[in-house]
């Protein structure tokens, strides 16, 4: 478990985090969620003790001491890897660095190339690689020692979809094994799908903090999804009378009661020509985005 | 403490391994050694030279013909005379005429015009169409004044060896302490040109592995390895093994540099290395690229590229080159004030020490006090690059200015 007691940094005159706290769970996945600027790397760099908070504190499975390099498998925003490094030698470097052995990450390391489709290119360069092969190296690097703290910023861009399910099933797998797991992203569909819990942060301050469910619950209004027909029915002045907001060719109406439904679906029916209506639930999206916006 | 290592070795292996790192460590002594044979070989075999032309128009009639033949006897490549002239006693205005044609036409590659009262006025001329011919003229002149005296001897009707042995000059020999047999030309050059190779060495390894160690942090920095290095090890374990690793990589070629020197020194039969010797270069030579290290590091962790980092580095070089300006200096007077002064400044003191401990200059007081001010000036050096380092490393894209790094240098 790791508990996050209202820590805050100020560098000269910012203030990138402001009394920040929040606790992950081990066995869970914990999306770290905010805008670009909002103070999130700042935050994960405490966490892995590459900054020192000007006040508050950081508890690992309550200790307030950083648990060795071998305890963490972490995954800057910021990253790369030596170019000119065959990629079996940098891997077993870096395991090296956490305290393994040789003989032992070797094993590790051959397996989750074969898991990555990588095992012919071991000794290829790193430099040679694609991008998107270059950020698996990235990741196995983060896990080949087993940790017990998983903090991977960003973990999906580059991948393709088969690799980003390899991805998936192995911080399944670390969440089975009752890692703690800190995942940031700006990609809220795969926060919906894999995250158990979440915090969101902006201008270095906590906005809110909890379960995915709950938050959704809490925050999430119901709207009227309207796909209409035709291009002109799409940007006819009966939407904007309504308040509504085009996303892709759905218009998303906002209502303050359920009694008012009918009236509304009633008025568009007669108006323009539709494909479908339909009530939904609005997505962690428009959540962040409501928030955000809500937080200036 | 196993982290710095692991990173030094890696830094180390990465490194030696590089093709530019085999090509300076190997290449520059092969290529000194094998220009210096060959430059050998071509004063030796005379494939470099050919026989100078020269005229001598001589009023007097008694000097022009034994001078030639005086230097064509004396300089020769094996059976081939250096010198050929052309002498005559016209000195008439046609003939310089003639003669001035010749230098012009390139027939000759010059002429000494000797006039009749020479042995008053004391002038010899001597015209070609370009200077540059010092060495002949100064053997000509050496000749010349030889047979002046000995004709001024026989008109005076004086003893000829009464004055020989009046004239008679004097060599110097130079022996090396506790040696029997004289120094040759070669081993006083050698023996005059140590405390530069020493400099030269100490120079090379010293700033090779601070240049590379700021390029290393650079390509890291702009490669993003860094945070992940900082994830598995801290600010002060990242900085001491790559110290270690560049310091292990200076030393391995070092002392073979001081392998070849001491090799090229024993073929010409001197003793340049021992091992107190070897002891003081290393101490030196870990202590001056601390230092520079600590610098470099610092820099190295401002800047996104190489080629602003070299700009910043640029001014500080130039003081590093002072020592080698000075060398002569040092050796001609390694205890003038000028020398002492310079050798208590830590960015110097490496450089002079070394030159010094070569020419025998240095007290063991010296080689304490300079020891113990280089250890200080690393240790302040070192803590000063280090708070830049850890504040600097992490911020990308920012242009960090001068009264940042002060104010990071103060908290």
């Amino acid at each position: 478990m790791l508990v996050l007691e209202k820590i805050t940094k100020q560098f000269e005159n910012v203030l990138a985090v402001d009394s920040v706290s929040f606790t992950v769970q081990p066995g869970r996945i914990f999306g770290f969620l905010g805008p670009n600027g909002a103070g999130k790397t700042t935050t994960i760099r405490m966490i892995m003790d590459i900054l020192r908070p000007d006040s508050g504190r950081v508890i690992y499975s309550g200790d307030t001491k950083m648990p060795d390099a071998r305890a963490f498998g972490y995954l800057p925003e910021e990253r790369g890897l030596y170019q000119k490094i065959p990629i079996k030698e940098l891997l077993i470097y870096f395991a090296n660095l956490r305290g393994l052995r040789t003989g032992e990450a070797s094993k590790v390391i051959d397996m989750y190339l074969e898991r990555f489709d990588l095992s012919a290119r071991k000794d290829t360069k790193v430099g040679e690689l694609s991008k998107g092969n270059q950020q698996k190296v990235q990741f196995i690097n983060c896990i080949i020692h087993n940790p017990d703290y998983l903090i991977l910023d960003e973990p999906f861009s580059g991948l393709d979809p088969v690799n980003q399910l390899i991805l998936k099933e192995i911080l399944d797998e670390f969440k089975d094994h009752g890692k703690t797991i800190i995942f940031s992203t700006h990609q809220m569909d795969q926060v919906e799908r894999m995250c158990d819990d979440i915090a969101l942060i902006n201008k270095g301050k906590m906005v809110v903090a909890g379960k995915l469910r709950d938050v959704k619950e809490t925050y999430g209004k119901k709207i009227l999804e309207v796909i209409p027909l035709s291009e002109a029915d799409l940007n006819h002045a009966i939407f904007a009378d309504m308040k509504g907001e085009i996303l892709d060719h759905n218009i998303h109406i906002p209502f303050e009661h359920e009694s008012a439904i009918q009236e509304m679906i009633q008025k568009i029916n007669q108006t323009v020509s539709v494909r479908s209506i339909r009530i939904a639930e609005a997505g962690l999206e428009e959540i962040f985005i409501s928030l955000v916006r809500g937080a200036k | 403490m196993k982290k710095i290592w692991i990173i030094g070795l890696h830094e180390f292996r990465i490194r030696v391994r590089s093709k530019w790192f085999l090509i300076s460590t190997f290449g520059l002594p092969i290529i000194i050694i094998s220009l210096s044979l060959v430059s050998g070989y071509v004063a030796g075999s005379g494939i470099g030279s050919s026989v100078k032309h020269y005229g001598v128009l001589d009023e007097t009639g008694i000097y022009g013909k034994s001078v030639a033949a005086d230097l064509e006897q004396q300089y020769k490549d094996g059976d081939e005379g250096l010198y050929a002239f052309q002498v005559e006693t016209d000195v008439s205005e046609s003939n310089r005429a003639v003669f001035d044609t010749l230098v012009t036409e390139g027939s000759l590659d010059g002429y000494f015009l000797i006039p009749g009262d020479v042995a008053k006025t004391l002038v010899v001329s001597f015209y070609s169409k370009k200077v540059g011919a010092f060495r002949d003229v100064s053997r000509f002149e050496r000749v010349f004044n030889r047979l002046l005296i000995q004709n001024n001897v026989k008109n005076y009707n004086l003893d000829s060896t009464i004055v020989k042995t009046l004239m008679a000059r004097a060599e110097v020999n130079s022996f090396e302490l506790g040696k029997t047999d004289k120094l040759s030309g070669s081993q006083e050059f050698f023996r005059y040109m140590a405390p530069f190779a020493f400099l030269f060495l100490l120079f090379m390894g010293v700033f090779m592995g601070a240049q590379m160690l700021m390029r290393g942090i650079i390509e890291e920095r702009s490669n993003r390895v860094i945070e992940v290095m900082l994830s598995v090890a801290n600010y002060n374990e990242v900085m001491a093994g790559k110290i270690l690793g560049m310091a292990g990589l200076g030393i391995s070629q070092s002392l073979f540099y001081l392998i070849v020197l001491a090799g090229v020194g024993g073929y010409y039969g001197v003793n340049l290395i021992n091992s107190m010797m070897v002891i003081l270069f290393l101490a030196y030579f870990i202590l001056g690229y601390l230092w520079w290290a600590a610098v470099f590091m610092a820099i190295g962790s401002l800047f996104d590229s190489e080629q602003d980092a070299q700009q910043a580095v640029s001014f500080i070089s130039i003081l590093a080159v002072v020592p080698m300006m000075l060398w002569t200096l040092v050796i001609e007077s390694p205890n003038s004030t000028l020398v002492n002064v310079l050798t208590y400044i830590p960015i110097f003191t490496p450089y002079f020490m070394i030159m010094k401990l070569a020419v025998n200059a240095a007290s063991a007081f010296q080689i304490g006090t300079t020891l113990l001010i280089m250890l200080v000036a690393v240790y302040y050096t070192m803590r000063v690059a280090g708070k830049v380092f850890k504040t600097a490393i992490l911020l990308y894209g920012k242009r960090i200015t001068l009264p940042e790094i002060i104010r990071w240098i103060r908290n």
